[in-house]
């Protein structure tokens, strides 16, 4: 675990250690959540599932090549997730944002409501007739 | 960050450090927010409708306007202030949730095991007129 070095002006941030065994690079910006397979050991991430939704890890730091470790980041502000807008609902800061199924990008779940969520909009993305994934500021609560 | 060094006969907790942007003082054991006017991790604000999820923690000693402070992230901490109700008492293992515009935290539910970022540790009884007051609490902000 890195626990970024005390600097007044700089957020505070933590990131642990992972190996990818998505079967593809985990580019950075990507959730990631553990890999609950038979080989479950706390270190190996894959891409999200249904059953794996709560396993959410974190958001990996730089990309992470199939087969290799590298670092995702668990706690703290992170100038960008790679998230998902909607038709009709748009994001708005302060909202919970969540995995999704088969999916790299996140999506907004609800409001703020101070007592559920691992990662939070730090900025708006409005709403689009294609929604498209882009990378958004963000804070993650995922230690 | 700070962690505490090790001690058994203390209790561990988490502190970090942030800048106030709330336009006054904040006061030792009040709840603070992440700012999402120029949101960048390090500027904290007093809790809003649409920032109740970007608790950051309980500030650990008054952080004047303008100016770096320490905030409790995680683990127990004697003082959180928080507002009693006139008809739910607060019980320990309650989960609280800081409130909409203004400094205290309240009673959101009880212990569920799935939930909560501030727990109540210990009791805080009903009254005819609700007032905050600062209570034992266990924090779980990282």
């Amino acid at each position: 675990m890195i626990f970024q070095r005390i600097n007044r002006e700089d957020s505070e941030k933590l990131f642990v250690i992972v190996y990818n065994v998505a079967g593809a690079t985990i580019t950075a910006n990507y959730a990631c959540v553990w890999d609950s397979g038979a080989s479950v050991d706390g270190v190996r991430v894959t891409r999200p599932a249904t059953a794996t939704l709560s396993l959410f890890v974190g958001l990996a730091n730089k990309d992470i090549a199939d087969s290799t470790y590298g670092l995702v980041q668990v706690y703290g502000y992170r100038a960008s997730v790679y998230v998902s807008n909607h038709t009709a609902q748009a994001i708005a800061a302060g909202d919970i944002l969540i995995p999704v199924n088969a999916q790299y990008y996140m999506a907004r779940s609800a409001a703020s409501d101070g007592l559920t969520g691992f990662v939070y909009a730090g900025e708006a993305f409005a709403t689009a007739t294609t929604p498209a994934a882009s990378t958004k500021k963000c804070f993650i609560r995922a230690l | 960050m700070i962690f505490q060094r090790i001690n058994r006969e203390d209790a561990e907790k988490v502190f970090i450090i942030v800048y106030n942007v709330a336009g006054a003082t904040m006061t030792a054991n009040y709840p603070v927010v992440w700012d999402i006017s120029t949101a960048d991790g390090v500027r904290v604000s007093k809790p809003a409708s649409a920032t109740l999820s970007l608790l950051v923690g309980l500030a650990n000693k008054d952080i004047a306007d303008s100016a770096y402070g320490l905030v409790q992230a995680y683990g127990y901490r004697a003082s959180c202030f928080v507002t009693n109700d006139t008809s739910v008492a607060i019980a320990a293992g309650d989960i609280l949730i800081p409130v909409t515009a203004v400094w205290h935290t309240a009673r959101s539910g009880a212990s569920d095991g799935k939930s909560g970022f501030l727990y109540a540790a210990e009791a805080f009884a009903t009254a005819a007129t609700p007032a905050a007051a600062n209570k034992k609490c266990f924090i779980r902000g990282l």
